[in-house]
């Protein structure tokens, strides 16, 4: 592993990545747009709350794409489940592990290598499109750095009608320090296929590392998928997301993120509803402390009949933390029949902690039922009384109580994550 | 156990509630607490829990010999006091297995047995209360009717055996064979080493759990108590015959308005 290169030196990065030709196009186009854009300001609405001008993004340093250690030694393997394990090590794809049945489930390069087989190459093709259409997409310059600094991506493609048995885990972890990491997950699912995809993404304790992250989802008509993206990176460490869902024809998709770890959070995650009767559903917890920030925004964007959105979003400050979620329901004309929901709760366990509550409707349809909800406060005395009446100490009955502000949508995630949430939660309640 | 209550008075929200309160429980005995809305009953019961809202402004509350009043509601609880809640709160993300096997642990920390027969006997509690055992994997009082939480009560106080119970009014909002039920519950535990305290507006409670004691409580105090006869004649006079009896002339005269 080397970390020579500072990320200034983009174009030169760009030449060091392996990949093929399409590939460095897309990274090439993402830098293109990278270099004409400023970094999001708070003169922008969703950058509000989020001011980013302290940071130095050029001060960090990228790891050289070249340097594939081959990492097997030292992956951690995961004691879950799963049918298939993708691992990331500093950026650098370091192994797989399992049988994907007849999906694909690997790493970008390796699969345009290999590059034999009716599957492989449509795979290839799909996942192409979908790059190709997040440059074109994207509307700020962080979302275009993960573009342009992307060595490779970790692809899910289940064919039409596959339901693949068992989870897939896609492992990024990193234990750089002062270094940039852009991860990328491409899932696409054929019309009618089945997934259930968890992406964790951590770190070692020590080390501040700047993941700059993404997540394109397509959802095929009558496809189902269920995505868990946990991020528990140390807590000096950035993390930005952008993620996006095109969702077709009566398919589902339950998405769960968990922001528990990092300094300073800030993600983003659309779903384009284009599919008439589609049902999304989006879960979030997150749990800022000490001096962290964290913004999580969600989109639910409805272009198409009669689709279901929902989006549960539970949070946790305490210390002097501050949290922001921002919630939009759009609803475009073509789009009768919409019934989308957004909720956020906060619980707020000390003084100087602050969650803000951003829910927005924009909705240019009649014949929609659209409606959102949000409480903040402290926990409830008369509940913590309860406890303490049944022996619960006011430590033990106020920690039962966070646990279980959260419990009901860690219990929508993959089953193997259940305890490491909890896990995770008990550490910031008590930590 | 034995509770002395001695001129109890206490407060919420600068507001003078309790205004001398005298009462003696004790275990093996079961005492029937009645009065009109809002003659303090529910207070009384938070304040002998421990409930922090309440500030006692005067006398003490005394149990085998040391006051409580410094004790915190859980150290209450681990001294052998149970509140059956009038209005039990819904602990969301809590399930009933989970809440109750902790409280279990806490309750019995000296004892081996503290988990190992746990599961079989909330098993067997619930069927004694009859209530389906899906309930262990609720979210505890979520969406429970107003029988199921009062029933959780119950099953609470069989599993955590305490040495004295408050039952704030269990048996109101409870059909025929609901209160059967919960009546049963109380009447299981009944032995010299548990006593109760039920709150109730009631005679049907006291039909099928014969108290020992009855006070009367009114504006704050308990005005008079006496054997289970002093039941029939609230029954049958109603509280004006307490206010007649024991209120201030304000009172009557407020009555008769
Ligand atoms: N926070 C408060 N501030 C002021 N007064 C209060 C407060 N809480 C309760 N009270 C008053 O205290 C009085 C006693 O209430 P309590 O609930 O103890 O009555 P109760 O005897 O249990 O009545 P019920 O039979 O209706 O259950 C009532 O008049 C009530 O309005
Ligand atoms: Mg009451």
């Amino acid at each position: 592993m080397s970390l020579q290169r500072a990320v200034a030196d983009l174009a030169a990065y760009q030449e060091s990545l392996p990949g093929p030709g399409w590939l460095g196009d897309v990274r090439r186009r993402a830098r293109d747009r990278f270099e004409r854009m400023q970094w999001p300001t708070t003169s922008e609405e969703e950058w509000r709350r989020t001011n980013l001008s302290a940071f130095e993004f050029d001060s960090y340093r990228v790891i050289d794409g070249t340097s594939s250690d081959d990492g097997s030694g030292d992956v951690q393997r995961d004691g879950g489940s799963w049918a298939r394990q993708l691992h990331y090590h500093n950026g650098v794809f370091t192994g797989s592990e399992g049988d994907a049945g007849g999906a694909i489930v690997d790493d970008l390069i390796a699969l345009a290598d290999a590059g034999s087989g009716a599957h492989c190459e449509s795979a290839v093709a799909s996942v192409r499109s979908v790059l190709e259409a997040a440059v074109d997409r994207a509307d700020n310059r962080i979302e275009l750095w993960n573009l342009a600094l992307m060595s490779s991506a970790a692809v899910v493609y289940v064919p039409r009608n596959l339901a693949m048995d068992g989870a897939v885990l896609v492992e990024v972890n990193a234990d750089a320090d002062e270094a940039v990491v852009a991860p990328q997950v491409v899932v696409i699912l054929e019309e009618g296929a089945q997934a259930d995809v968890v992406v964790r993404c951590r770190s070692s304790e020590e080390g501040e590392l700047l993941v700059a992250g993404a997540e394109q989802l397509v959802v095929g008509a009558n496809a189902r998928l269920r995505l868990t993206l946990l991020q528990r990176l140390n807590d000096d460490s950035l993390y930005f997301h952008h993620g996006h869902a095109e969702i077709g024809r009566d398919a589902v998709l339950h998405r769960s993120e968990a922001a528990l770890g990092s300094d300073f959070v800030k993600t983003r995650f659309t779903s384009d509803i284009s599919g008439a009767g589609a049902d999304v559903d989006l879960n979030g917890i997150y749990f800022a402390l000490g001096e962290q920030h964290m913004d999580l925004r969600t989109v639910q964007n409805h272009r198409a009949a009669r689709a279901t959105s929902r989006a549960y979003y539970r949070g946790a400050v305490r210390d002097e933390a501050h949290s922001i979620y921002q919630g939009l329901i759009s609803v475009a004309p073509g789009a009768p029949g919409t019934d989308a929901y957004l909720t956020n709760k906060n619980l707020i366990l000390s003084e100087a902690a602050r969650a803000d509550s951003i829910p927005s409707l924009n909705i240019r349809t009649d014949d929609v039922r659209c409606s959102h909800g949000s409480t903040t406060g402290k926990l409830d005395p008369s509940q913590v009384f309860y406890l303490q009446s049944r022996g619960y100490s006011l430590n033990e009955a106020r920690r039962l109580l966070v646990q279980g502000h959260f419990e009901d949508l860690i219990a929508q995630t993959n089953e193997s994550l259940h305890d490491e949430l909890r896990e995770l939660i008990a550490r910031r309640i008590d930590g | 156990m034995k509770i002395e209550i001695h001129g109890l008075r206490a407060s919420i929200d600068g507001q003078q509630i309790l205004n001398g309160i005298d009462l003696e429980l004790e275990s093996g005995q079961i005492h029937a607490l009645m009065g009109p809305n809002g003659s303090g009953k529910s207070t009384l019961s938070n304040v002998i829990m421990g409930h922090p809202s309440y500030q006692v402004t005067g006398g003490d509350i005394v149990v085998d010999g040391e006051s409580i009043l410094e004790m915190e509601a859980d150290e209450r609880a681990r001294l052998g006091l149970f509140l059956a809640f009038q209005y039990p709160v819904e602990i969301p993300g809590v399930t009933v297995g989970r809440f109750l096997k902790r409280a279990n642990e806490i309750r019995f920390a000296d004892k081996a047995t503290a988990t190992k027969g746990f599961v079989k006997e909330l098993r067997a509690g619930m069927d004694f209360l009859e209530m389906d055992q899906q309930f262990i994997n609720r979210y505890l009082n979520e969406g429970f009717s107003g029988g199921e939480k009062k029933r959780m009560e119950i099953l609470q106080m069989l599993l955590l055996k305490p040495s004295f119970a408050v039952m704030d009014e269990t048996d109101s909002g409870l059909d025929i064979d609901a209160l059967k039920v919960v009546a049963k519950g109380i009447n299981k535990l009944r032995d010299p080493s548990f006593g109760a305290l039920i709150i109730t507006h009631y005679q049907r409670i006291l039909d099928y759990v014969k108290p020992d004691r009855v006070h009367i409580m009114y504006k704050g105090r308990v005005v008079t108590s006496g054997d289970e006869s002093l039941v029939h004649t609230l029954e049958a006079e109603g509280y004006d015959w307490v206010r007649q009896q024991f209120g201030s002339p304000d009172d009557v005269l407020e009555e008769a308005r």
